[in-house]
């Protein structure tokens, strides 16, 4: 427990270091948004990231922009019959003083119809909007493997599992949450 | 008897308690990740067809260890994703002991998956990977005997259909038998520890 919560705090720490504003409500951490590198050939990616929610009122990401493709689209999995369902869904909601992450095996941003290979160091432009009337810019590095330990490698898979996962990330925000309060 | 005779005797009797005794350590497969068959069952009836579109039978299965992922190449998070994992696990697959084994994806999309397009994706995760695809029947026949369910959409006319599967790893033993499955998520390193415990478990049979 004392291991977890140290971990906490220095992830939490890592991340207050690293924060990029998206607009006044809505930050995102810099190293927690990336697109995947594309094999030749594909016309398909995904893009992560997480969107903390800086505000008093609950935010909708709903549409995504970019000149890479003409089609994106907001992603969730669904677990169906033992089989990875992907669905799209016209939000994603990030709740009041909290956050949405974006990542590997959950929710995602879907890209269809790539206009071209995507290639590791390069960097894509994305335009995200949120129901809230705000549109932001946001600069993306593209990566042929997670930037975020315990993604694809997930070498840390303890910390994959469901409830200490979550727990982990209400701790995160709890931490972001009383520090914006303090300040 | 002799001196020589007594020590003869003494050193085949070592020579054979040092063999049975190593044989008979088959190590502990509750520490496993995946689940492994008790009961292996042989692949059968295979009639794929590889990257290089030469057909592909349980007879290419013999004689190494093989991961099999089942999925599609338009697949834009679980295909690559798991397909990284197993090279970085791989990797780590390179001690001395380590025997052979190699990476199969099967495409359960042959409709978009050309054998051409299917070797330029999955050299772009290690070159030692092979792909493979078939008849949406004998994809079926050989997707049952790995316990892998997908379900590709009636209605294609968007071409950016997409295909739902399942996202286990399963693994061939040399003998072409159906061995052990890892359920997600999984990772690289206990990918390569499970695997080193089923090698040693199989070689004690």
């Amino acid at each position: 427990m004392n291991k977890l919560l140290v971990l906490t705090s220095t992830v939490s720490l890592f991340l207050l270091c690293t924060i990029s504003a998206a607009n006044d409500s809505i930050m995102i951490p810099a190293e927690s948004a990336w697109a995947r590198a594309t094999p030749p050939g594909s016309s398909t990616t995904a893009i992560y990231l997480t969107l903390m929610n800086h505000s008093g009122s609950d935010i909708g990401l709903t549409a995504v922009n970019a000149d890479i493709s003409d089609r994106l689209e907001l992603h969730t999995h669904v677990n169906k019959e033992g089989m990875m369902k992907m669905q799209q869904v016209t939000s994603i909601i990030i709740p009041a003083g909290s956050q949405a992450e974006l990542r590997p095996h959950g929710d995602h941003i879907m890209v269809f119809n790539l206009k071209k290979q995507l290639k590791p160091d390069e960097e894509i432009s994305v335009e995200l909007t949120f129901d809230d009337g705000n549109t932001t810019t946001v600069t993306i590095p593209v990566h042929k493997e997670s930037p975020m330990s315990g993604d694809d490698s997930m070498d840390h898979s303890e910390m994959q599992h469901d409830g200490k996962h979550k727990h982990m990330k209400n701790k995160d925000t709890d931490d972001v949450h009383q520090h914006d309060k303090t300040s | 008897m002799n001196k020589f005779t007594i020590a003869l005797v003494a050193v085949v009797a070592l020579a054979a308690g040092l063999f049975f005794g190593t044989r008979q350590k088959a190590p502990d497969l509750s520490e496993l990740s995946g689940f492994s068959f008790p009961e292996p069952k042989a692949l059968a009836d295979v009639a794929l067809v590889d990257h290089n579109s030469e057909p592909l039978s349980e007879a290419n299965f013999k004689n190494r260890w093989t991961f099999i992922y089942v999925g599609y190449t338009f697949c834009p998070d679980f295909c690559p994703m798991t397909l990284t994992t197993l090279n970085q696990m791989h990797t780590l697959l390179t001690e001395e002991n380590d025997p052979e084994a190699t990476t199969l994806l099967l495409s359960v999309d042959p409709e978009r998956d050309t054998p051409e397009h299917l070797k330029d994706y999955v050299k772009y995760f290690n070159e030692g990977f092979t792909g493979a695809t078939g008849m949406p029947e004998e994809i079926r026949k050989f997707a049952d005997q790995i316990s892998a369910v997908y379900s590709v959409p009636e209605d294609r006319s968007d071409p950016n259909y997409l295909v739902d599967h399942s996202s286990s790893v399963i693994l061939i033993n040399p003998d072409a038998e159906v061995q052990a499955i890892f359920t997600p998520p999984q990772t690289a390193s206990t990918l390569a520890k499970d695997f080193r415990l089923l090698v040693a478990h199989y070689d004690s049979r």
